[in-house]
This record gives C-alpha cells, structure tokens and sequence, in this order.
C-alpha cells in the first residue's frame, strides 16, 4: 500500500480521536461518555486495520474480535449500571445543558432560566461558605 | 491491470472506512443531545468497520482470512445495535434530554401503562405502607 494513503488515513483518525477524547473530556453526562468511549474503541480497531495493510502481516485481526468484544461488555454494563445509580447526573440538572436544541423554539429560554437558577445557587452556597 | 485496480480499491476503502470515523467524531462534537450523538456515533461502528476490512481483505489477495473476517463483522452487526439501544434506553429513563426534544414518544405510553398497572394492583397489599412512606421521603 502507497504510504501517502497510510498517511492519510493516519491523519484523519488522529482528528478524530481528539475529537472523541474531546466529548470524553467535555460531554455533558455519563451516558456521552460512555457513547463517546464506545466510538474510540472503534476507532482503535481502525488503526489495527490500517496498522495490519501497512504492515502486510494479519496477526492483529483476532484483536480486533477482542477489543469489540470488550467495548460491547462495556457499554452494555455501563447503560444498565446508570439506569439504578444514584448519581449526581442521574436527574438533568439544568446547570448541565450546555446546548440548545435549534428545533425547540422555548430551548434558549429554558437554559437562559436553567442559568440564571444555577448562578444564583452558587451565589448563595458561597454566601453561605463565608 | 488488475492489481493497480485492487489497489485502487483497498485505498479508497481504507480512506472511506477513516472518513466514517471522523464524521462519528465530527457528529460527537456538533449534535446537542445524546440520541442525535447516537446516531452519529454508531456510523463507524458498523459501515467502517465493514469498509476497512474490505481493505484487509483485499490486502492480502487471499481467501484465507475470510471467516475471520466475516466473524469480526458479524459480531460487530450483532452487538453494536444492543449497546445503542441500551445507552438510548438508559438515556431516556434517566431523562438525560428533555422530553419536549421528541417529535414522537412511543415509549412514554408504554411507561404510563406499566405504573398504571402498578398502582391500580398495589393498595391490594397490606405491606405495601411503609414502601409508600420511603417513596415520599425519596421524592420530597
């Protein structure tokens, strides 16, 4: 295989690895993770396949079985594990929607209101504090 | 002849099944709530994965590591729809997105009748006092 194609394809995973490991890092709740680690995982077992055409050797492919195996135990247990635990992300604080949906007109609103809320909360837990 | 156009194939196989990776990621980061992120996400997981081991396949102009192949992206078809449909399920239990976002809501229905059959049988029982007294302590 030509390496400028490997080279390719080495680029575009590593954006979008940073952009996972982004939504990992930033997403809003525990199931964003979960979902956002569940594409990683994919994105792993691509670079075994490119890893596997640029080496010319197949040794890696009972790996790919391994890892998709694995994220799929993973996931699974996690969504059934959030369903029960009692969380500070189990009920959507309003303090966490950071989006706003463009389909729900009163969306803007709501999370103006869900701001204005949270920041008055701290501003009396800090009161509190003194 | 025909290598050069193998070749051609396993690279724009190769460049597709990266391709479908960086939308996922792309979609992760752009789409506001966790089921549009699902959609997004489950891309790769299936239609890249199928092109990138076409790539394989074709890399080692053989027939051999065929089954194993077939095997991976077997599995893959058969668990990612489970893991979607459980973080989808666990999300709209969890109300990780306001209800208000669904144009359509199959399952509220479905939800409203299984507590309406609960509560319709549960003054049947005589024990079932001091449960009631934890579930008010829990909502207050």
């Amino acid at each position: 295989m030509s390496t400028t194609v490997i080279w390719i394809c080495g680029l575009i995973l590593t954006v979008a690895a940073c952009g996972t490991v982004y939504r990992i890092w930033r997403g809003p709740t525990l199931l964003d993770r979960v979902l956002a680690s569940d594409v990683l995982v994919s994105i792993i077992v691509a670079v075994l396949c490119v890893n596997m055409v640029a080496k010319d050797s197949y040794e890696l492919i009972t790996l790919i079985l391994l890892i998709s195996m694995v994220g799929f135990i993973g996931s699974v247990t996690v969504a059934l594990y959030a369903n029960n635990a009692p969380s500070r992300e189990k009920r959507l604080e309003p303090s966490r929607i950071q989006e706003v949906n463009r389909n729900d007109p009163q969306a803007a609103q709501r999370l103006a209101e869900a701001k204005r809320v949270a920041k008055a909360r701290k501003r009396k837990k800090i009161k509190e504090g003194k | 002849m025909m290598d050069a156009f193998l070749n051609v194939l396993e690279a724009v196989c190769l460049v597709l099944g990266c391709l479908m990776s960086l939308g996922a990621a792309i979609g992760l980061i752009r789409f506001p709530d966790i089921l549009s992120r699902l959609h997004a996400g489950t891309k790769p997981q299936v239609f890249g994965l199928m092109l990138l081991l076409l790539a394989v396949l074709i890399d080692t102009r053989s027939w051999a590591y065929l089954p194993v192949l077939v095997v991976s992206l077997l599995l893959q078809l058969l668990t990612i729809p489970i893991s979607a449909h459980m973080v989808g399920r666990s999300g709209y239990r969890n109300k990780h997105f306001p209800a208000g976002d669904l144009k359509q809501d199959d399952l509220r229905t479905v939800i409203e009748e299984a507590e309406a059959e609960e509560n319709a049988t549960d003054p049947q029982g005589e024990d079932s006092q001091p449960e009631s007294d934890v579930d008010s302590m829990r909502t207050s």
